[in-house]
């Protein structure tokens, strides 16, 4: 579904993304895992064509990734951070988002619903919290119903239950065979979420893998365990 | 694969004809919408009602307090070479800087990079270049009703509002693309204002000086080329026949702005001034790594 290939990009003559190949399946779930720094932004906005790589090539859907941008019809894509023109109400950012895809939004009564934003539907986005900011991004994201799905740290500045109630809107995204791609700190989203682990170390693919391969690769009996002691790995090998 | 074939992963040449005008079509379409929503979105800024407000204060009060239209426009063009090129340069910075991250979710939709950048700099161009406008313009037309002389050097004094709206705002769609810490951005653009408002004098006086054995006439006109303040000051001081208390320096640019041929080299210089600041943006912002 995604398809990276040998995907170099340096900043300043160092490698952030350094000959990463990866393979994102059909209808998998994978968090994307790392330490600060270590590339998975990069990694994203690559995909997004929001950062140009050095080489390498990227394939959506067996779509180049090109300048041309329509492969983006076929993703979600929630950002960690959400800021939206002030002066402008939550129906009006996304009416212009659909109207920039020339798609009408399939969920949007739902979605509205589920994050209880009818509310604040005319609204200006300044008085708006972080939180409700984030829930709009939600929407974006999810209302047209696009075959992948990209979440950096979605979970971020939600309240308990908005939380919980998009972890429940990704599982139903995941029975639905979409292809998603998750960023997060959180162990325990992790192991409720994602069917797969793909975690990067300056730039390069340190492991990649089911969660069960995860365990089994660390000799660790809880997935707790088996995500500390890769990033334990990471901490030695950095401190070597 | 490098980053040329990268982007040009899609090669414009294997589409049909019918292809590439629905192409065309969806970008047209592209940027309507979003012009539509961040004119909107312009239209509801309170700083852009009061910098209207304080163009149309500042005219109207003018007149009223001097009565003499000459005073007001030698007033009124002071203040806007100094004024217009500041505000044009940090709102937009500050533009920049605060929709970086919806710019970003822009971006990761199914729309071009140059229809997202258009967009964005028209949004932020287009209010401040009507502001200015009708704010200083609907008063001064206001009073030199009748006055062809009058009507004429106020639209010389609106275009060149306009022009250094675009250029400035332009410079700093540059700077903000360029340079991701706010602060060194904000920095940046108030010096590059500070340097074509106030230093440029300063260094242009003393190179005058400096060489005031040589003939420096001709090496001031293209001085005061090279810097877009300067050029609409001088600009608009020749047409109310200042240059007596310029020298013999004001007599030639007096020969030369006289001209309708140096007047239209003078517009067309301005012209360029803001024509290349955002080609040099557009340029910064296809290439920027978000």
């Amino acid at each position: 579904m995604i398809n990276l290939n040998q995907l170099r990009k340096c900043y300043s003559h160092i490698p952030v993304l350094d000959n990463l190949s990866l393979h994102f399946g059909y209808g998998r779930t994978t968090a994307l895992l790392g330490p600060n720094g270590s590339g998975k932004t990069t990694l994203i906005k690559s995909i997004l064509g929001l950062v140009k790589p050095d080489s390498g090539t990227i394939h959506v859907s067996g779509t180049a990734v090109s300048n041309d941008g329509s492969y983006r019809r076929q993703i979600g894509y929630m950002p960690q951070v959400a800021r939206y023109p002030d002066n402008l109400t939550i129906r009006e950012v996304l009416g212009m988002i659909s109207e920039l895809r020339e798609e009408e939004p399939k969920r949007l009564h739902e979605l509205f619903k589920v994050f209880e934003l009818l509310p604040h539907a005319e609204k200006n986005m300044k008085s708006l919290s972080g939180g409700t900011r984030q829930k709009v991004s939600a929407v974006a994201a999810m209302m047209f119903d696009a075959p992948i799905l990209i979440l950096d740290e979605p979970t971020a500045g939600l309240d308990p239950l908005m939380a919980r109630r998009l972890k429940d809107l990704i599982i139903t995204e995941k029975a639905r065979e979409k292809t998603i791609l998750l960023t997060t700190h959180i162990v325990a989203e992790i192991e409720e979420l994602a069917d797969d682990i793909a975690f990067i170390l300056e730039g390069s693919l340190l492991f990649h893998g089911s969660k069960s391969e995860l365990q089994h690769a660390t000799g660790q009996q809880s997935f707790e365990q088996a995500v500390s002691s890769l990033q334990k790995n990471v901490t030695f090998r950095r401190a070597a | 694969m490098n980053t040329s074939t990268y982007i040009s992963a899609y090669s414009v040449e294997d589409l049909s004809t019918q292809e590439r005008s629905l192409i065309a079509a969806h970008h047209r379409t592209s940027l309507d919408s979003l012009l539509k929503v961040e004119l909107r979105n312009a239209a509801r800024n309170k700083w852009l009602l009061i910098y209207f407000a304080f163009f149309v204060a500042l005219s109207e009060g003018l007149f009223r307090f001097t009565g003499m239209a000459d005073k007001v426009f030698v007033t009124l063009m002071s203040i806007m070479t100094i004024v217009v090129p500041l505000i044009s340069i940090m709102f937009s910075v500050m533009q920049v800087y605060n929709t970086r991250e919806f710019t970003e979710l822009l971006l990761s939709q199914p729309v071009r990079r140059s229809t997202v950048f258009v967009s964005s700099f028209l949004a932020t161009s287009l209010p401040l270049v009507l502001s200015f406008c009708v704010g200083a313009g609907i008063p001064l037309l206001a009073h030199s009703f009748g006055d062809r002389d009058l009507i004429g050097r106020t639209l010389l004094l609106l275009v060149n509002g306009a022009l250094l709206t675009c250029s400035f705002s332009a410079l700093a769609f540059a700077i903000a693309t360029k340079m991701d810490e706010r602060a060194k951005g904000f920095g940046a653009s108030l010096m590059v204002w500070f340097f074509c408002a106030v230093v440029y004098d300063g260094l242009f006086l003393f190179l005058l000086y400096a060489l005031s054995d040589y003939p420096t006439e001709r090496f001031a006109l293209v001085l005061s080329f090279l810097n877009p303040i300067d050029l609409s000051r001088i600009m608009l001081s020749l047409v109310l026949d200042q240059s007596a208390l310029m020298g013999y320096t004001g007599a030639i640019y007096k020969q030369f702005f006289g001209s309708w041929q140096g007047m239209s080299l003078a517009l067309s210089v301005l012209t360029m001034w803001a024509i290349i600041p955002v080609i040099v943006a557009r340029r910064t912002f296809l290439r920027k790594d978000f």
